[in-house]
């Protein structure tokens, strides 16, 4: 009768006492089931939603820190980062593929917009009032190729791409999107011409009543771009995907990027960033100049290009690494801007989730430890004599602990086997009520007010940078019995049954023969 | 040759600031195939002494030798599995276990060699001890107080050790149980070459020993 059958014998022909064990690490073992499942699907929840978002970053104004400086009573003074610190990032080891934008916009009396159905891209008056005139964004680009045609959000239709020459040299070409090519007759060779004009609105605006009269405004200053076509580009189908907003109140006071960005792409030309550059120093100067003659403030004394800068990073693991290196050298107020930080206010609820049943897993974990040490403690002094006969025969102390590990072992394993299913079961439930009492009260939140957790970030990183929602996290949140939770239950079930030995095998290593046989 | 010797064994324990002896340089030694009575009043360190010899202890100073080595304090679990058996007053045994299945405990630990079909062979000395199958296949507590004695002297041969020590065994028995188990432990010792030495107060067990040793004020003396 070696100490393993023994170990076997003694819960058979101790019912009560196996029972008492076996119910004990029952119970504990559903509270860890549950906070184990729970946090295994937040944590797949997050995994997904975070690998949807894709590892694309951009570079903008921290907010909070600025509000922080205003309310703190200071005067920021914000200093957008340069084209060279934009580059030395974009050298980073973790990039893929980097861009930087400058968008102006520039007006047209010769082309026209194109209109889609619902009208979403506005006219502008001309000087005067007399004439419609169309507006297009200037996209200057650092990145020849176009980003977002290799990125396969658009493909070009006709003509080419830049070269690098055209970027470096800043040359006067245009790559325009489809409708605007369809709706003006334009073809690749075609020139286009747009006018950048500095608008005086001093002699337009009634000093009594701060009304504008547009046949008074005065053009201070204009100049002609004329841009040759060198290539036509089409929105791909189904290149951007719509936020559950559309569909849910999620965030339902938000504007929806992806349709936005999209509508602008409508009257978007892109053109070397030396175009744009000029083109946006030029009104810059302009307005500087006007403000000077009105006797107005003016707060750059420098001209300074507000770029947007998009990073592709090579994968979401490098997210990290990027964003440290980048807060170290970025100006002050500003932050990287990634999918990535927007999750952690949109996924705030499921955190929160997360966060309680984090705190509860500890919590179990260390009931199970003190409780089934007590429990075996208590039931080993009921077996003293057991184990002075043991030792006064001679078995091995090891042996006799041996037999005390696999006795609760074994009645752990059947607890625990029984506990991975109705732990996950009841976790299921619970933690769905949690998810709905979360969910409404966001609701009741976005009801009063309170601003959705949307990120904007601008020209072509609002393409390829998506938003979301609480309910595209919550899609994916599914309480089940995968691979992972399993192993990790019983892992860590297994492993709290383990310690929660050691002082009663202590106990057992310090029993001496004589005093408890004789 | 003596199969134990003890040698100026001395046992002593604090009281207060005072050391008190319970065994002072005791020493003897004990041949094979003989039945010893070790008497002694309540107190007197027999049961330190049996606990000494059974290596369930260890003396403040001296020796004690089977077969002429001495036995180390980091071999007392070696000794006590494959040299020396126990027999103690309560039985002490395994009462979720039947008697057949508390022998086989003590044949699974030893290391000395032994018949195989063990639960055979323990089902056998049982019944030689007068145990029959049925109530060998019943958990202890179901048996007399005489029987459970009987199969905790058959549990201390099944290991077939040479020495085995008894811890006032007629104890809690009565007359007819206490005279059938002091006939068992001559058989043992006259018949089987066994060194049994029994530490009682029962002048009954001491008329059939063939010697009797008597323990006062910490010191062993022959009778």
């Amino acid at each position: 009768m070696n100490f393993l059958k023994r170990a076997v014998l003694s819960i058979a022909r101790r019912p009560g006492k196996s029972l008492i064990l076996f119910l004990v690490i029952l119970i504990i073992g559903n509270l860890i089931a549950g906070t184990v499942a729970v946090r295994q699907a937040t944590s797949q929840s997050e995994e997904i939603a975070k690998r949807s978002l894709g590892a694309n970053v951009s570079i903008g104004i921290d907010d909070q820190a600025l509000m922080k400086a205003y309310e703190a009573g200071e005067e920021p003074v914000i200093t957008g980062p340069s084209a060279e610190l934009i580059e030395e990032l974009g050298a980073r080891p973790e990039v893929r593929r980097f861009d930087y934008t400058l968008t102006t916009s520039l007006i047209s009396r010769s082309l026209k917009n194109y209109q889609p159905e619902d009208g979403s891209v506005g006219m502008v008056m001309g000087p005067g009032g007399e004439e419609e005139a169309a507006y297009f964004n200037l996209r200057g680009t650092r990145y020849a190729p176009i980003l977002l045609i290799e990125e396969g959000k658009l493909s070009l239709t006709e003509g080419r791409v830049f070269t690098e020459e055209d970027i470096t040299e800043g040359r006067l070409v245009t790559v325009i999107p489809d409708m605007v090519a369809e709706t003006n007759g334009l073809h690749v060779g075609d020139t286009i011409v747009l006018t950048n004009e500095i608008q005086n609105y001093a002699a337009a605006v009634n000093a009594d009543t701060g009304e504008i009269s547009e046949a008074d405004i005065e053009v201070a200053d204009s100049h002609d771009v004329a841009l040759e076509v060198i290539g036509i580009f089409t929105l791909n189908s189904g290149a951007i995907e719509p936020s559950a907003d559309d569909e849910t109140n999620g965030n339902r006071l938000a504007i929806d990027q992806a349709a936005m960005a999209e509508s602008e792409l409508y009257y978007t030309l892109y053109v070397p960033i030396k175009v744009a550059q000029t083109e946006d120093e030029f009104i810059n100067e302009g307005y500087r100049r006007l403000a000077e003659e009105n006797g107005e403030p003016w707060a750059d004394d420098k001209y300074q290009p507000y770029y947007t800068p998009l990073y592709l990073l090579n994968s979401i693991d490098d997210l990290e690494g990027f964003e440290q290196a980048a807060t170290e050298r970025l100006p002050q107020y500003y932050r990287v801007l990634s999918a990535q930080s927007q999750y952690e206010q949109v996924a705030a609820p499921i955190e929160d989730i997360q966060r309680i049943v984090g705190v509860g897993l500890v919590v179990a974990v260390i009931a199970a430890l003190v409780i089934i040490s007590l429990v075996v403690v208590l039931f080993l002094r009921d077996r003293r004599r057991e184990f002075g006969i043991y030792l006064s025969l001679g078995v091995r102390k090891p042996a006799v602990m041996g037999q005390v590990l696999i006795e609760v072992l074994i009645v752990a394993a059947v607890a625990l086997v029984i506990a991975l299913f109705t732990g996950n079961l009841i976790s299921g439930g619970i933690s769905q009520q949690m998810i709905d009492g979360q969910l409404a009260a966001q609701e009741e939140q976005l009801m009063y007010g309170a601003s959705a957790s949307y990120v904007y970030y601008g020209g072509d990183a609002s393409l390829l940078m998506q938003n979301l929602s609480l309910e595209d996290v919550l899609e994916d949140y599914q309480v089940g019995l995968s691979v992972p939770y399993v192993l990790t239950f019983l892992g860590l079930g297994l492993g709290c049954v383990v310690l929660s030995c050691i002082a009663p095998l202590l106990y057992v290593l310090n029993l001496k023969p004589k005093k408890i046989l004789m | 040759m003596s199969i134990l010797s003890i040698k100026d064994l001395t046992y002593t324990y604090q009281d207060g600031a005072e050391l008190r002896y319970i065994l002072r340089d005791v020493s003897y030694d004990f041949e094979p195939g003989r039945f010893y009575a070790v008497l002694g009043n309540s107190g007197s360190g027999k049961t330190t002494l049996l606990s000494l010899m059974g290596a369930l202890d260890e003396p403040r100073s001296g020796e004690i030798f089977f077969q002429g080595a001495s036995v180390k304090p980091a071999d007392y679990e070696n000794y006590r599995r494959n040299h020396v058996s126990i027999v103690f007053q309560s039985y002490n045994l395994i009462p979720w276990l039947t008697s057949v299945e508390n022998v086989l405990v003590a044949m699974d630990t030893t290391d000395n060699k032994l018949p195989p079909d063990q639960p055979t062979v323990a089902a056998n000395l049982l019944e030689y001890l007068g145990i029959d199958r049925a109530k060998s296949a019943r958990r202890v507590p179901a048996l007399s107080g005489g029987e459970q004695q009987r199969v905790a002297i058959a549990r201390a041969l099944a290991t077939n050790v040479d020495l085995i020590l008894a811890d006032e065994p007629t104890g809690n028995l009565d007359e007819t149980s206490s005279e059938e188990i002091v006939q068992v432990f001559k058989t043992l010792a006259h018949e089987h070459g066994k060194c049994v030495i029994v530490v009682t107060h029962a002048a009954e067990i001491a008329r059939e020993a063939d010697e009797v040793l008597v323990l006062s004020k910490g010191a062993l003396s022959a009778a």
